[in-house]
């Protein structure tokens, strides 16, 4: 077996057991997630499960690989890891857009990746992007195709970035509205300055 | 994948294969008929795929080049051209020639053209792919060699089935020795400039050396080295006179197409070393409209915001700074001069509207994303400007 397939096998390994071990909780009515560190506030669908760790959250109700909708912040050193790159705050929705697809390009987990479309939006009323793309996974060895939408929005503390994926057949479509809903229900607070 | 991985799995499937190959021995009928059945049924499904780049007088053209290098095959060669901004061409046992969109953008003249053309010919009419897979004994193994091999070198993934059966996968030195010899030999019957061939790989090369793109078996997988293959032209051509045929004003004309298409792929892909260093090349720039000089100042663009190559550039930061704020300059240069030639053309207003917002012009940025808006009225293609304008518009005041 490849060095790479032996990655995928300890990684998914390593995943099955910390999973369980993470506090899964279920999203309530009117009790929207709340970032401190950045400020963000979402509304999951109800009866989902969430969990939270450092500056994502993510939820989902049949599990993550079927759907999942995940909340993401990102300071702007290091925000586009996988390519090396800081992000700024004078840096443009469109200019956001493309290194996220570019980071998607850059990460080996996806495959055959296609940009759907690639559309201005607001997020929190904030000019933001709406990118959609088609992708197989290196982990199920590309045989399901998925899809994925990112709304990303920059902000002087940093990037706020919303997501929804699922596999083509069956789910993705399924949960869109669900995942406009939340993006609907997406706020920043102002944060006091630093002193 | 590693270069060293790749040659590591094509190792044990050359030694698969000739186990394999013992024993499980088929007739030659029954080799060709797999190899014609398996290479039937590619060509059948690439014709109905998205690979295929559409332009029916394209391929008249490509058409008529080979029937003038191998009258006799009249009606056995058909070329095909995919949509692909790299530089390649194989050819399948059943006849077909593919060519990628991308070695036309990188090729002058019907004279190179024919060089490559002749080549890939010569590996059908020599039977090449039959006698290399006679010799690695089992077709089978030989396909799944082939893909793998394919598959290390980033070919799309609808070819990588077929790799097995057609000169992709590579040939011994020989055969492609001889494929060379054969083409060049068929390029002097025809009447064509023989230092056609030779020119077109030097460029090659300088490309790969460019782009930081090592030597070894990356062009056609396993040809020789692009250099073995430019002594090769260059010894064939050595002695010849210069009075051959070249007919770059057809080439050129015909092919527009199909190399806009490729430099745009490039342009998508953010290679910005590559669009600088075909543009750069006056000849090439010269050939296309004036909106052509955009994707030099695109290319200047992104080679500045990319200067380092991790792991294979082996600058100082200095040196890298300063090539950074060189190219920065020279896409401000190249973006003013195609205003000049292409006062029309909407991308280049809205490259230098992000550029003069990122330096924190304000004002100027709202002005020329209008200027955008203006000349690109397509509410699908314009909606980022649209919402700049509107963001600016609050921000800037009159």
């Amino acid at each position: 077996m490849s060095r790479s397939g032996i990655r995928v096998l300890v990684l998914l390994a390593g995943m099955a057991v910390a999973l369980p071990a993470m506090a899964w909780k279920i999203v309530m009515e009117g009790q929207p997630i709340t970032h401190k560190g950045s400020g963000y506030s979402i509304q999951y669908p109800a009866g989902w499960r969430y969990i939270k760790w450092g500056d994502e959250a993510v939820a989902t109700r049949d599990g993550p690989a079927l759907q999942k909708i995940y909340t993401d912040f990102r300071k702007h050193k290091k925000a586009f890891r996988a390519l090396g790159k800081d992000a700024t705050p004078e840096m443009m929705p469109q200019e956001l857009a493309e290194k996220i697809v570019a980071e998607m390009e850059a990460a080996g987990s996806l495959q055959n990746m296609q940009v759907l479309s690639n559309e201005p939006t607001t997020l929190a009323g904030r000019p933001a992007f709406r990118v959609h793309v088609s992708f197989r996974s290196a982990v199920d060895a590309g045989s399901v195709r998925y899809e994925g939408i990112v709304v990303g929005a920059n902000s002087p503390q940093g990037i706020f970035l919303v997501g929804y994926s699922g596999p083509v057949l069956h789910y993705f479509a399924r949960d869109v509205e669900n995942y406009d809903k939340a993006l609907a229900s997406f706020t920043i607070a102002e944060l006091p300055p630093k002193r | 994948m590693s270069m060293a991985s790749v040659n590591a799995i094509r190792a044990g499937a050359v030694l698969l294969a000739l186990q394999a190959g013992a024993a499980h021995a088929i007739s030659e009928e029954e080799q060709r008929a797999r190899i014609e059945f398996e290479t039937t049924k590619f060509e059948h499904s690439i014709e109905h795929s998205e690979l295929l780049f559409r332009d029916p007088e394209l391929n008249a053209y490509l058409q008529e080049v080979v029937d003038r290098l191998f009258p006799e095959m009249k009606g056995k060669l058909h070329v095909r051209t995919i949509t692909d901004p790299n530089f390649n061409a194989f050819a399948v046992g059943t006849g077909g020639i593919y060519f990628n969109t991308g070695t036309l953008l990188r090729l002058d003249d019907e004279a190179q053209l024919a060089s490559v053309l002749g080549h890939e010919g010569t590996h059908v009419t020599a039977d090449h792919m039959y006698r290399s897979v006679k010799s690695a004994k089992s077709t089978s193994v030989v396909t799944l060699l082939g893909s793998i091999t394919a598959a290390g070198f980033g070919v799309p993934p609808d070819l990588v089935g077929i790799i097995g059966y057609s000169s992709m996968m590579g040939f011994s030195r020989d055969h492609e020795r001889e494929a060379d010899r054969g083409g060049f030999d068929r390029m002097s019957k025809a009447g064509y400039d023989l230092r056609a061939g030779a020119i077109a790989f030097a460029r090659l090369e300088r490309e790969l050396n460019a782009r930081f793109v090592s030597q070894g078996p990356y062009f056609f997988a396993s040809h020789p080295a692009v250099r073995e293959r430019v002594a090769n032209l260059t010894e064939f051509g050595g002695a010849s006179p210069p009075e051959g045929e070249r007919d770059t004003d057809r080439y050129l004309a015909v092919t527009l197409r199909a190399r806009m298409d490729a430099l745009k792929q490039i342009h998508r892909g953010g290679d910005g070393r590559t669009l600088v260093f075909l543009l750069e090349d006056e000849k090439l720039l010269k050939s296309l409209p004036p909106e052509g000089r955009y994707y030099l100042a695109e290319g200047f663009r992104l080679r500045s915001e990319k200067a380092r190559r991790p792991g294979k550039d082996h600058r100082s930061d200095k040196e890298i700074e300063a090539q950074r704020v060189a190219d920065a300059a020279r896409a401000a240069e190249e973006y003013r001069l195609t205003l000049e030639q292409a006062p029309d053309f909407a991308p280049t207003y809205e490259a230098l509207a992000m550029q003069y917002y990122r330096i924190g012009d304000k004002g100027r940025a709202l002005e020329l994303f209008k200027r955008y808006v203006e000349l690109n009225p397509d509410p699908k293609q314009n909606g980022y400007a649209r919402q700049y304008v509107e963001m600016l518009s609050k921000e800037v005041t009159p």
